[in-house]
């Protein structure tokens, strides 16, 4: 396959499954730059990896073990792999589509919420509201389908709690 | 707040998301695939200078004009340097390698265990580095020294003041926290992990 022909496949996957890496990136940082930096790193993993993916399983799956992989490390590697990019047209362009609601919007207090849980339960609950099955879950994180199955249950609880807290 | 009410949510969220990312695709291409092309280049250049880090010392050593005195001393020094040097390089390509074949891939509990033994690996490393420093450190001065003559004024000892103060600074940023309770803490990761996995 050529170059040109991979980076077009590439980006066809991206384009569809951008939703995932701005959901996963949300959940993992703070601020606007921070987003912009985990996106370019969980492009860079997934680029990495295009090659080694031969379909062995769902191309969702593959972006969410990446991404989450990538988020759960992000904060470890940030400092050690830093690089610096003048900033440009692309940065505006880049901050204006990963802006986030106000504050208030409700997605921002399930944001909250699970912001406060620790990174794997995390991952967990996106997964799980992504509407993946246990059986998905349980292949992306490597946790037995009973152990997803129990977590989720007391994340439940922990996310009703802290709902009900911030409203 | 029920969960099914949190579902809804996330999926007026979800559709929100589709709506504002209709963005240009050359957009798309500049911002997803070259800032990270840019990125790839640099952890490139950056493994290439570790695996030239012997070739860049002896450059630096002959535009400095480094001048060695080939005696019983010299080979003394370089038997205390040489293995420090060739053990800290080794370990830093082996870190490296490690680091490089991580697999975003893999499942993430899998990822965390390994992340966890590398931190380990590297905490270890450093340790046993900064006990073998003083060792190479000595040795490079029996190469280049002359003749060993000492005298207790100030402007003598300076140099070697500096070079202690140098060592014990960077000692202590690097080991701030108790190496016992990260060590403590990592493996206590890894058991939880490990027991996670096995469940």
């Amino acid at each position: 396959m050529t170059e040109t022909r991979q980076k077009d496949l590439f980006l066809d996957i991206l384009e569809k499954n951008i939703g995932i890496i701005l959901k996963i990136s949300r959940a993992y940082t703070q601020s606007v730059q921070d987003k912009e930096d985990l996106i370019n790193d969980i492009t860079l993993e997934l680029w990495k990896s295009f090659e080694r993916f031969k379909g062995d399983s769902k191309i969702s799956t593959w972006i969410y073990r990446v991404a989450i992989n990538t988020s759960m490390n992000f904060s470890r590697k940030k400092k050690s792999d830093k690089l610096y990019f003048p900033p440009d047209l692309n940065q505006f362009e880049s901050q204006h589509w990963i802006l986030d609601p106000p504050d208030s919007s409700p997605s921002e207090i399930l944001y909250q919420c699970i912001d406060e849980l620790n990174q794997l339960n995390k991952a967990i609950i996106l997964l799980y509201l992504d509407g993946n099955s246990h059986d998905e879950i349980s292949e992306i994180t490597g946790i037995s389908k009973t152990n997803v199955g129990t977590r989720i249950s007391r994340i439940k609880e922990q996310i009703k709690n802290l709902a009900t807290s911030k409203i | 707040m029920e969960l099914s009410e949190l579902q809804n949510i996330w999926q007026e969220y979800d559709k929100k998301i589709s709506e504002n990312t209709r963005i240009n695709r050359e957009i798309l291409r500049l911002i997803l695939l070259e800032k990270p092309r840019k990125r790839l280049n640099w952890i490139k250049i950056k493994a290439g200078t570790w695996l030239f880090s012997p070739v860049m010392f002896v450059f630096l050593i002959l535009i400095l004009d480094v001048q060695f005195n080939i005696s019983t001393r010299f080979f003394i020094g370089l038997g205390l340097f040489l293995p420090v040097y060739i053990i800290n390089y080794i370990w830093d390509i082996k870190y490296f390698t490690l680091i490089r074949e991580i697999d975003f891939t893999m499942p993430v509990l899998s990822i965390k265990r390994i992340i966890a033994e590398l931190e380990k690996y590297k905490i270890k490393t450093t340790k046993i580095r900064y006990l073998l420093m003083p060792l190479a450190m000595v040795g490079f001065l029996l190469m280049i020294i002359r003749k060993i003559t000492f005298s207790f004024d100030f402007f003598s000892i300076l140099p070697l003041i500096l070079i202690v103060l140098v060592f014990f600074s960077s000692m202590y940023f690097t080991f701030k926290y108790s190496i016992y309770e990260r060590f403590k803490k990592l493996n206590k990761n890894i058991d939880e992990i490990v027991q996670l996995e096995k469940e």
